[in-house]
């Protein structure tokens, strides 16, 4: 019954108390923030922290959202958004993508050898662009957000997005080009 | 060949491998510890609410006693230029005190000590006078009369007249001292005042 709720009335019926609307929302929407975190920082250690402290921090403050300032989707990145980041921050060693974790393959069907070793390739590609770039990136590309939810996310102006999502895009394919495993 | 792509072939590539990417971790998901440990935060939070409530509450409360209290012995401490003078046995033909004044001011009318005065910004002289002692050859008055009470300097030598013990040696000097006037302008009574600075 309570999956006909929008994420919305979700989290009002939350507010009021209602501790299955608020489970309801968290089996909706880790599943899209733990990935978030996961691709942002490529360790599953960060993911887990920044999935269980965003959905903490909503608890703490379900009274605090407003729906006319956005969705709760978007919300909900912003808060894990600022979390990876504070991670990122602490151990810049994620930056280069040097400490990066082997993910793909280890949870997914088995794939063949040349393609698991391309998206892992790209993967991190990724997670070697500076974090402006890769965020727009990640929710854009990865999430499938639309631009107008992604600005909400980052708190910065559609047009900001799109430039960033442009040049992150670019950055991309000059590492994979380098790499070889784009265009070969 | 790798360097003749144009744009629109590179964003498609890009695209590919981005979405390569997005499906090898389609079904990535947070382990499942982790969510009653947030429901366990989402029910703690619905507990604190009324707590915090109830602590900001007693802390409002314990606030206004505070402030009741500040402004109850404020008042006191206004009033305590007047409550100080230790008056025993006044007449009760005392209706106004007039406070300190010029030796030469007479028989002036005087409003009631009402308004609280800081005691930070005018500091009060504090005084400690004698009791009333009646004068002689006076008849007493009742408090139907009324009277006033005025402020003079008189000898050191007037305060042997009432019984009061005097230093030689300061025998012409000069005391404040508070006489009750009759409506008739005879003095009635008399109390000699100590002023501290």
């Amino acid at each position: 019954m309570l999956p006909e709720f929008s994420d919305g009335e979700l989290v009002e019926r939350a507010a009021r108390g209602d501790e299955g609307a608020f489970g309801a929302l968290y089996d909706r929407r880790q599943g899209g923030i733990y990935r978030f975190a996961l691709q942002m920082s490529g360790s599953r250690e960060i993911a887990e922290e920044v999935t269980q402290e965003a959905f903490i921090t909503l608890a703490r403050g379900l009274s605090r959202y407003e729906a006319a300032r956005g969705t709760v989707s978007a919300y909900l990145y912003g808060i894990a958004r600022k979390l990876v980041l504070r991670w990122i921050e602490r151990d810049r060693g994620f930056e280069n993508g040097d400490a990066v974790e082997a993910i793909v393959g280890e949870s997914g069907p088995l794939e063949g050898l040349l393609q698991s070793e391309t998206v892992e390739a790209v993967r991190r590609a990724v997670l070697a662009l500076p974090a402006s770039y890769r965020e727009a990136v990640v929710l854009c590309d990865l999430q499938e957000m639309s631009y107008e939810e992604a600005a909400e996310a980052m708190g910065c102006p559609v047009g900001t997005v799109r430039s960033r999502l442009n040049r992150g895009r670019a950055l991309l394919a000059e590492r994979l080009r380098a790499a070889k495993w784009c265009f070969a | 060949m790798v360097f003749c792509m144009n744009n629109d072939r590179r964003e498609e590539m890009i695209a590919q491998r981005l979405a390569e990417l997005r499906g090898s971790m389609g079904d990535f998901e947070a382990p499942a510890s982790i969510r009653p440990v947030v429901l366990e935060a989402f029910r703690a939070s619905r507990r604190r609410g009324p707590a915090v409530f109830y602590r900001w509450g007693a802390i409002a409360a314990c606030a206004a006693l505070l402030a009741a209290g500040l402004y109850w012995a404020w008042g006191r401490t206004a009033r305590a230029p007047v409550a100080r003078v230790p008056v025993v046995n006044a007449p009760a033909v005392v209706r106004n005190f007039v406070p300190p004044a010029p030796e030469h001011v007479v028989a002036r009318a005087t409003r009631p000590l009402r308004r609280r005065v800081s005691p930070s910004r005018s500091p009060v002289p504090q005084e400690l006078a004698t009791s009333f002692f009646a004068l002689p050859y006076a008849a007493p008055l009742s408090p139907e009369d009324g009277g006033q009470v005025v402020r003079v300097t008189l000898p050191r030598s007037a305060m042997s007249s009432v019984g009061l013990p005097v230093n030689e040696d300061r025998w012409y000097d000069r005391v404040p001292a508070d006489v009750v006037l009759g409506q008739d302008g005879i003095a009635r009574a008399v109390r000699f005042v100590k002023v501290a600075q």
